[in-house]
């Protein structure tokens, strides 16, 4: 199915609004460019509501008007929708179709609510003769209403088969429905039940005809038969249970592991008992390192290492006196002791009444008067010679030793730093350890481990159960064979109503037909789509399997229909939470466009604003991906992309190659502020024009168009 | 057929080759009868009505079988 042409009259804003669909198979792509507000949803809504009526639309949107708030009260509203679209059947004849569904509203005075007549639909077959009605239901045949959300969607549900729709189970169900639906499952299951009731029918007839016998022989082949529909529906009860507990656990394990990945309680108590005894004991020692550093300052190597230069000169200076003899000075009691002796210090004489010896002692006496007279300075000076060579000498000393205040210094600055930095480690070691111990509920660890054990051994209990029902299965179907068998016998050997025995063959035939058709399609079918979904989704977020720096391996349908991403070493990822919006989008197109290959379908997909959350590399592929003309063989692809010009941004070179049809849809509410022009209305309305992302004109100019590369078209600018 | 249903068919085809060939154009036969009951499946109506149709066709179905057996045996 393909559409064709639409046309929207007063529903929503949309009071006049036409949009031409690609049906060219090299350019399946059909753009419809809006801003937001600007109508796009109340044309999908549109369309949704004339192909599938208020059913179609989503639950909120049902309780909703159709009808513009701005449509003034008590006039009634004729609202009305028209698709035109062609089907091509299997032996490859294109009919085309009109569907037209319309309604009359009235809005009520001083109220949102609006009188609402009921729904018209009409659908006619357009052929050279002319127009014929046909049967509505043709449509759900076309388009099943289940699949409303495989054909119709947004960029908020575009995710419903990855992560929407709240739990697992609704989402197999969805991924189920949809693959079932696609393939035909469901009629074919349906199919297979009628048939089996009609070969009971037709054997009982064949029994009957055969005599007393072969009917008790027929009898009992279907009380076998009987037995084996009631163990193979206690099976699939049982099995759907088994993997809801398997599920169950998993998910336990992982909310435990989630937990035990936090530390164990035991472990990260201890941990933050030595962790605490480490902090104490490095508070002492880079205290005592502070200490140590204080006393370094305080001490005469901190004076040396300060002083040095002047404290060198003084020495000089002193050295100088004392080479000139000026210090030390001579001590005066020396002078007055050898006044009392009779030679001098040189040996001569001292002699009292000789001449020479008095001159000796008046020299003295004038020594001992000149050195009381400097004494005091010539002491202190002395003093400090003897100290400041002795501390010269020891700080040389501790020099040549690598001991003095630069040396002692470092290490002690080392010491202080690296007690600080292991005490600044252990205590943030310390602070996230508690942290962690404080998010430990150790009552749902202990909850969460009484569950795994206890569904654990459920799951043994009834993966049990369920092999002693295969191995009962196993032994009814020998037993039904068996009765097949003697039933044989017994009716070649009495039945000679060859046309009883046909009719049960042939539909004998046709339900082991069914039978296997099923199982094929649910096997290989959906390991095709699987497969597809995955070739289409690596392409898309252009991922290398074989690549270690990647995130993703693969993707797979599982057995009970989730969608798995695969990761490096055998891991999984729950794609609802472990994956971005981005992937989240391309994994969920991915499978749709997978299905609609695998399935054959030729539909329209029709998405409202899907590149929201998507960039760069990933937007550029998926667009290409899913508006990739159909491959020879392959059914007739068409897309219908709602784009806002934010989206288009990078990939304006793709819609130029894969486009047939683009148009804008500009609403009058967004004068003056984005809207270059005023268009004359009175009321907000949605116009068209058939704009592209490279040119504008005076309904959709915008502002800042030109910024992106937009011309105005010759014949509209100003 | 709705296009829906290739892959039905494509299968079906497939597995109708592991069905005693009873005469020529048996399997064919047989694959035309499902892709028949298949679209009984779409006509709605009750189960029973249904039903009455699936058991009309397959006797039909059984007719042309004996008819065909009987041709194949003169």
């Amino acid at each position: 199915m393909k559409l064709v042409r639409a046309h929207v009259n007063n529903f929503k804003l949309l009071e006049d609004v036409a949009v031409e669909f690609s049906t060219d198979p090299e350019h399946p792509l059909t753009v419809i460019r809006a801003e937001n507000g600007s109508g796009k949803t109340s044309l999908l809504y549109a369309l949704t509501w004339a192909l599938f009526g208020a059913e179609g639309l989503p639950p909120e949107a049902r309780k909703l008007r159709l009808v513009s708030s701005a449509a003034p009260p008590d006039v009634p509203v004729d609202v009305q929708v028209m698709i035109e679209f062609e089907n091509t059947d299997d032996a490859g004849i294109t009919t085309r179709y009109r569907l037209v569904r319309t309604t009359t509203q009235t809005p009520m005075v001083a109220s949102d609510r609006v009188e609402a007549g009921g729904e018209r639909v009409r659908l006619l077959r357009i052929s050279m003769a002319g127009e014929d009605e046909v049967d509505t239901a043709l449509l759900l045949k076309l388009l099943p209403l289940r699949l409303q959300k495989v054909f119709f969607t947004d960029g908020e549900n575009v995710q419903n088969f990855i992560s929407g729709s709240g739990s697992v189970d609704q989402r197999q169900t969805q991924v189920h429905e949809a693959i079932r639906s696609l393939l035909g499952l469901e009629a074919l299951e349906l199919a297979a039940g009628d048939l089996e009731q009609v070969l009971r029918k037709f054997r009982a007839e064949v029994a009957r005809s055969a005599g007393r016998e072969v009917e008790e022989v027929n009898a009992a082949l279907e009380k076998v038969e009987d037995q084996i529909a009631d163990l193979e529906r206690q099976h699939a009860e049982l099995t759907d249970q088994l993997r809801q507990m398997r599920e169950q656990r998993v998910r336990w394990e992982k909310e435990l592991d989630q937990i035990k990945g936090l530390g164990e309680l035991d472990e990260l108590n201890k941990k933050i008992s030595g962790l605490d005894r480490d902090i104490a004991t490095l508070e002492k020692e880079r205290t005592q390192a502070l200490l140590n550093m204080r006393g370094l300052v305080r001490s005469e190597d901190f004076s040396w290492a300060l002083l040095e230069d002047p404290l060198n000169k003084g020495m000089k200076l002193l050295d100088d006196l004392a080479d000139r003899g000026v210090i030390p000075g001579v001590s005066i009691e020396v002078l007055v002791d050898r006044l009392s002796l009779p030679v001098c210090f040189c040996g001569e004489s001292l002699a009292v009444g000789d001449s020479d010896g008095e001159r000796r002692r008046q020299h003295l006496q004038h020594l001992i008067e000149e050195q009381r007279h400097v004494a005091a300075t010539t002491q202190r000076l002395t003093s400090v010679l003897h100290v400041a060579r002795q501390s010269k000498a020891t700080h040389d000393s501790k020099r040549h030793e690598g001991k003095d205040f630069w040396a002692r210094r470092t290490f002690l600055l080392a010491s202080f730093t690296e007690k600080r930095d292991a005490l600044a480690l252990k205590t943030t070691e310390s602070v996230a350890a508690k942290e962690r111990r404080s998010k430990i509920d150790d009552s749902r660890v202990r909850d969460l481990t009484t569950k795994i054990q206890r569904v654990g051994g459920q799951i043994e209990s009834a993966a049990s159960r369920v092999g002693g029902l295969d191995e009962r299965i196993k032994l009814a179907k020998e037993g039904r064979e068996e009765k097949k068998r003697a039933l044989d016998q017994a009716e070649s050997a009495r039945n000679k109503d060859l046309m009883l025995a046909t009719r049960r063959a042939v539909a004998e035939d046709l339900v082991t037909l069914a039978k296997g058709t099923l199982g094929v399609l649910e096997r290989d079918y959906v390991a095709r789509v699987g497969s597809r979904m995955a070739e289409l989704f690596m392409q898309i977020v252009g991922s290398d399997p074989d690549f270690e720096a990647g995130v993703f391996t693969g993707v797979h349908i599982a057995d009970n229909f989730d969608i798995v991403v695969d990761t490096h070493n055998g891991r999984r990822l729950d794609p609802a939470f472990e994956l971005n919006g981005a992937s989240q989008r391309a994994l969920t197109l991915a499978f749709i466009w997978a299905l609609m290959e695998v399935s054959d379908t030729a539909a329209p997909r029709i998405i409202d604003t899907p590149l929201g959350m998507v960039a760069g590399g990933v937007k550029r592929r998926m667009v290409d991906t899913i508006t990739r003309p159909s491959q020879p063989g392959e059914p007739d692809n068409q897309v219908v992309l709602m784009l806002t010009r934010s989206e288009i941004r990078d990939i304006e070179d793709i819609l130029d190659d894969r486009a047939g049809e683009i148009m804008t849809m500009s609403c009058s509410k967004d004068f003056p502020e984005d809207l270059v022009y005023p268009w004359d209305v009175d009321h907000p309305v949605v116009r068209t024009c058939t704009c592209s992302h490279r040119v504008s004109c005076r309904i959709c100019a915008r502002r800042y168009d030109e910024q992106h590369g937009v011309v105005m078209r010759v014949g509209t600018e100003v | 057929m709705l296009e829906r249903t290739k892959p039905l068919l494509e299968a079906a085809r497939e597995q109708a080759s592991r069905i005693d060939e009873r005469f020529e154009g048996y399997r064919a036969l047989l694959v035309q009868q499902l892709a028949s009951v298949i679209q009984v499946q779409d006509g709605g109506g009750s189960a029973t009505a249904r039903r009455s149709r699936v058991e009309a066709q397959v006797t039909a179905a059984a007719d042309r079988v004996v008819a065909q057996l009987g041709e194949s045996t003169e």
